[in-house]
């Protein structure tokens, strides 16, 4: 059967909906296996649920283990998504139009998921709901439900709102379950009014996002910093948080990128000069990560306070050297050491900088939450944490989580917007040809007096 | 028409539900307001807190009623309307020609 005839246009990207069309046995194999690894999760959270704590590696004085350490690190990954994707819209940076919404659906994900940990740490998850009754606003730990479900709200509205023009163009196309395209794109037909309509809102959404993403990081570092516990009482630890969380976000967003560039065959959407680009920021992030860490441990080791070096040396050349070392490695020396290079700032390269900065950046939640509590301030003989099984499989179950949302969201959805890169084509060179014009000097001909139009009348 | 009918069923509901949740935290920050105030427990800093959280929810809940209602009265109606295309892919460019 021969393919029916589409406007240029529509044929241009039909690869877009590869995902959506195709779905071979890989599909299936890949779904299976996670969904196993995240119903073994289940199954262990069930166990931990009816024996108690006693079942984690959690003990006195280690309180905060696996748990956190996740919480931390999945909510750091989410801002990938929707702060980077807000920035690079808010600058109008022609390139993030193949980049945005995947990096939006990354934080809806993770969000879902990292906001669910502190839940998981409970023994009695039963007693979350006197919140709702005797909740204490002064407490750092309500903040974070706060701020954590503010940003859940406003970045799923956020990769909500830009998807709505393709939700239609996949009515359109007839894509089954109608009901459900039919039902969320809102009777989108491409008006004027509703372009108008769309565009307001996503400025508005992108402006609130941005002091929202940041103050979720803040508010979680604050729970650290609130303590007066040796290397976490730290007046850096807020930006020191949103910075690590950018960082490990943009290694998060390059591997989905990368993964989903060679499952989906999109290599003539995201090209190497997205890749390039996003690997500049990450160099960029990889310094700032690297001076405020340099900071943050200078300043506590120059005070030689002893209970601050305790936990110092613990990181340094204790139990948690191996871990500490790796972590500056990933984080900066490999980095520095790849992508510094045009020659060397390949795809591949690119793929194992992003994963190990992933890695070093869950090093760096152990780091952080750990040692403080393995050294503690009162007398008590220090003692290093091992996560037991169930620990490991609920991480396990975690990730599975994250690909296999990532997956069906692939299913159903273009991960690549669909009309932002045709409104790209037709409209954006034009654009941006004369954005850049009118940075350039005037014209002396076409100026008649020394003031700038713009002020004219002013 | 039913299905028209369902279809707009679901998108009220879904206002619906999306200020119910947005009404059940502006009840909520009150009552922690109520239970600081009652207990002598830094209120200043809850009151603060709560000018801070309360307007990002609005926010957001608006905007997306704004986007729902704006798309709906932003779309063609009766001849102008563009024809749906709910029929076997391929199917519309056929008819076209």
């Amino acid at each position: 059967m021969s393919e029916p005839h589409r406007p240029l246009a529509e044929n241009q990207d039909e690869q877009l909906y590869y995902s959506i069309d195709h779905t071979g046995p890989g599909f299936y194999l890949t779904a299976a296996v996670l969904l196993a690894v995240l119903v073994f999760g289940i199954y262990q959270y069930y166990l931990q649920f009816r024996y108690g704590l006693g079942v984690t590696g959690m003990n006195q004085p280690v309180t905060w283990g696996f748990y956190i350490i996740n919480f931390v690190f999945f909510i750091g990954i989410s801002h990938a998504g929707t702060l980077i994707s807000a920035i690079l819209r808010l600058n109008q940076a022609e390139w993030r139009r193949p980049i945005t919404r995947m990096a939006e659906v990354i934080t809806a994900i993770v969000l879902a998921i990292g906001g669910l940990h502190p839940l998981i740490d409970l023994g009695r998850p039963d007693r979350m709901l006197n919140i709702f009754k005797w909740g204490r606003l002064q407490s750092p730990l309500l903040w974070d439900v706060m701020s954590i479900t503010a940003y859940f709200a406003a970045s799923t509205v956020y990769l909500y709102v830009p998807l709505i023009p393709d939700i239609a163009k996949l009515r359109d196309r007839g894509t089954r379950p109608r009901w459900l395209y039919e039902f969320l794109s809102w009777d989108w037909q491409g008006t004027p009014r509703q372009h108008q309509v769309l565009n307001r809102a996503m400025n508005l959404l992108m402006i609130l996002v941005i002091p929202v993403a940041v103050s979720v990081h803040t508010v979680i570092s604050y729970i650290f910093a609130m303590t007066l516990e040796a290397g976490w009482h730290s007046t850096i630890f807020g930006p020191y948080f949103v910075a690590g969380a950018i960082f490990s976000g943009i290694a998060c967003l390059m591997v989905v990128m990368i993964v989903f560039r060679k499952v989906y065959h999109l290599e003539r959407y995201l090209k190497l000069v997205h890749f390039a680009n996003l690997s500049k920021l990450l160099l960029v992030m990889a310094a700032v990560w690297f001076y405020l860490t340099f900071s943050e441990y200078l300043t506590g080791f120059f005070g030689q306070e002893p209970a601050e070096l305790d936990v110092m040396m613990y990181k340094f050349t204790g139990p948690y050297a191996i871990p500490f070392w790796l972590m500056i490695f990933l984080n900066f020396v490999l980095p520095v050491a790849l992508l510094s290079s045009k020659r060397t700032r390949t795809i591949p390269s690119i793929l194992v900088v992003s994963i190990g900065i992933v890695i070093g950046m869950w090093l760096e939640r152990l780091i952080i939450v750990v040692p403080s509590l393995s050294v503690p301030y009162v007398d008590f003989p220090s003692h290093p944490y091992w996560p037991s099984l169930t620990e490991i499989s609920i991480f396990a179950a975690a990730i599975s989580a994250f690909c296999l949302g990532f997956m069906l969201f692939a299913k159903f959805f273009p991960l690549i917007s669909v009309w932002e890169i045709q409104e790209g084509r037709e409209t954006a060179v034009k654009e941006t040809s004369e954005r850049i014009a009118s940075y350039l000097p005037d014209d002396p001909e076409n100026v008649s007096s020394g003031a700038d139009p713009a002020l004219e009348g002013v | 028409m039913f299905y028209r009918a369902w279809i707009r069923g679901l998108q009220f509901l879904s206002i619906l539900f999306m200020w119910l949740f947005a009404a059940a935290i502006l009840i909520f920050i009150p009552w922690l307001i109520v239970v600081a105030a009652r207990w002598n427990d830094a209120l200043n800093w809850t009151l603060a807190i709560s000018l801070v959280m309360t307007p990002v929810y609005l926010t957001v809940s608006g905007t997306l009623t704004y986007v729902f209602i704006g798309l709906r009265r932003g779309a063609p109606k009766g001849e102008d309307r563009i024809p749906k295309r709910h029929m076997e892919r391929g199917k519309l460019e056929t008819s076209q020609e």
